[in-house]
């Protein structure tokens, strides 16, 4: 059993991550400018657990009178940065933790309940957003933000899929729950989502089978360990996604750890499962002490699609 | 390579589920030590290179002839979509919705080696046309 203490923690360390958000500049892309100089930017603190599709009908009609084609649909927005477009199905704050190449922050401690994610304010993420060219691997949205809908919810399924082995959790939702679970969602409140995630987290006569974790990893250009490599011009990498199977209990029936699931999936990255030494696991802007349970992780800070999505960041 | 072995006429594009990285992102990686580059070249990469897939349609949904393919495991879920739309003659304005596990249709980017590690080794795609 939880105690009243622990479960106080739990819900501050819950509330910090709800509320944790990022300073955006997004500024419109000088190919869909209509005038020669930069349009004004787009400024807005936006939530670290949202989607960037729910932005769209307010970037376009910020940018409208500034556009060359005024009355161009505005589900031929897209996002980027650094020219790599943003997925639509990725959180905000995934996208920052794999994209921006910020320094994570130090563990987030949880004795004393004082530390609050959201304490250290990064420095804003310029973003571009463009009207034309919509990049060909990139879904494209629908003006009733139906398919952000669907990615959402067949992420949802996933992740359940995982935790009971089939998605009846979600599948046997109410119209009037699943409608709740997006409302929460798109606005933003938790009054509205949590009931409904607690009821995902916790189906009755089910006992948890696999915790659903994705790790991001980052992968250098090919070409910068041939010889191109002399001119030391980097080049941009790219990004492998790894699943595994993660039980709830590691191998020796003590629960599985951030430290035991990332020796068993990535040994050449964490060979140790206490201590991080080549590589580090961010979630939320924050490297993960590799001594934390996964299931007290998913149960607590997962995001709202219930995944754990962690990027490995290498260590300098 | 995304390529379905056994009686495949479809010439399948390069389509990996790995996706681009920001600069950004990259700068750290050209200043690893020699050993953390190696162990993160091959970390996560699969032992297995093809898996085999099982399709089965549901409800009315038109049938194939082979229910059973190998995949590479490089390659992202599109290439499964996109496979089974030429087989089955799908018009572009048509629509076949794609499953696995008969629960979940994993978005187009998703690697086909994370879904069979998920699906305890057996990927089982299952589809529909035009009803959800």
């Amino acid at each position: 059993m939880t105690s009243l203490r622990e479960r106080d923690e739990t819900s501050s360390v819950r509330q910090s991550v709800w509320r944790g958000s990022l300073p955006l500049r997004i500024e419109l892309d000088k190919a869909d400018c209509r005038t020669y100089d930069e349009s004004d930017p787009y400024l807005i603190h936006f939530e670290r657990l949202s989607y960037l599709g729910l932005l769209i009908p307010r970037l376009h009609a910020f940018f409208a009178d500034r556009l060359i084609f005024p009355d161009i649909n505005p589900t031929e927005a897209w996002l980027s940065f650094e020219r790599v477009p943003l997925k639509w199905h990725y959180p905000l704050g995934l996208l920052y933790d794999l994209y921006s190449g910020t320094e994570p922050a130090g563990p987030v401690h949880t004795e004393g309940g004082e530390d609050d994610v959201t304490d250290t304010t990064p420095l804003q993420w310029k973003l571009t957003v463009h009207f034309s060219e919509y990049p060909k691997e990139l879904v494209k949205l629908d003006a009733d933000g139906k398919i952000l809908h669907d990615l959402y919810i067949n992420s949802v399924k996933e992740a359940d899929y995982l935790r009971n082995g089939n998605g009846r959790t979600v599948m046997s939702l109410s119209e009037k729950d699943s409608t709740q679970l997006w409302d929460g969602v798109r606005q933003h409140d938790s009054q509205l989502f949590q009931p409904i995630n607690q009821k995902l987290l916790n189906p009755s006569g089910v006992t948890l089978r696999h915790l659903p974790v994705k790790l991001y990893l980052p992968h250098a250009s090919s070409t910068s360990s041939s010889a191109i490599q002399e001119d030391n011009e980097a080049a941009p990498g790219s990004l492998r996604v790894v699943q595994a199977l993660i039980t709830p209990s590691a191998s020796n029936r003590q629960p599985q750890t951030i430290g035991t699931a990332l020796n068993q999936i990535l040994p050449e990255l964490f060979p140790s499962r206490r201590q991080p030494l080549l590589a580090q696991a961010v979630l939320h802007g924050s490297t993960l002490p590799l001594t934390v349970s996964v299931e007290e992780l998913v149960r607590a800070v997962a995001y709202l699609d219930g995944w754990l999505h962690v990027a490995v960041v290498m260590m300098a | 390579m995304a390529e379905f072995s056994r009686d495949s006429p479809v010439p399948e594009e390069d389509e990996t589920a790995e996706a681009p990285l920001t600069m950004a992102a990259s700068v750290i990686l050209t200043q690893l030590p020699k050993d953390a580059s190696l162990a993160l070249e091959n970390a996560g990469v699969l032992d297995v290179q093809k898996v085999t897939i099982r399709l089965q349609p549901l409800g009315s949904a038109p049938h194939l002839n082979q229910r059973v393919f190998k995949l590479s495991t490089t390659a992202a879920f599109a290439t499964i979509v996109r496979f089974l739309r030429r087989r089955l003659g799908v018009r572009d304005h048509e629509s076949v919705f794609c499953y696995v596990g008969n629960v979940f249709s994993p978005s187009l980017d998703e690697g086909v080696g994370n879904l069979w590690r998920v699906s305890a080794e057996l990927i089982f795609v299952s589809w529909g046309s035009g009803i959800r």
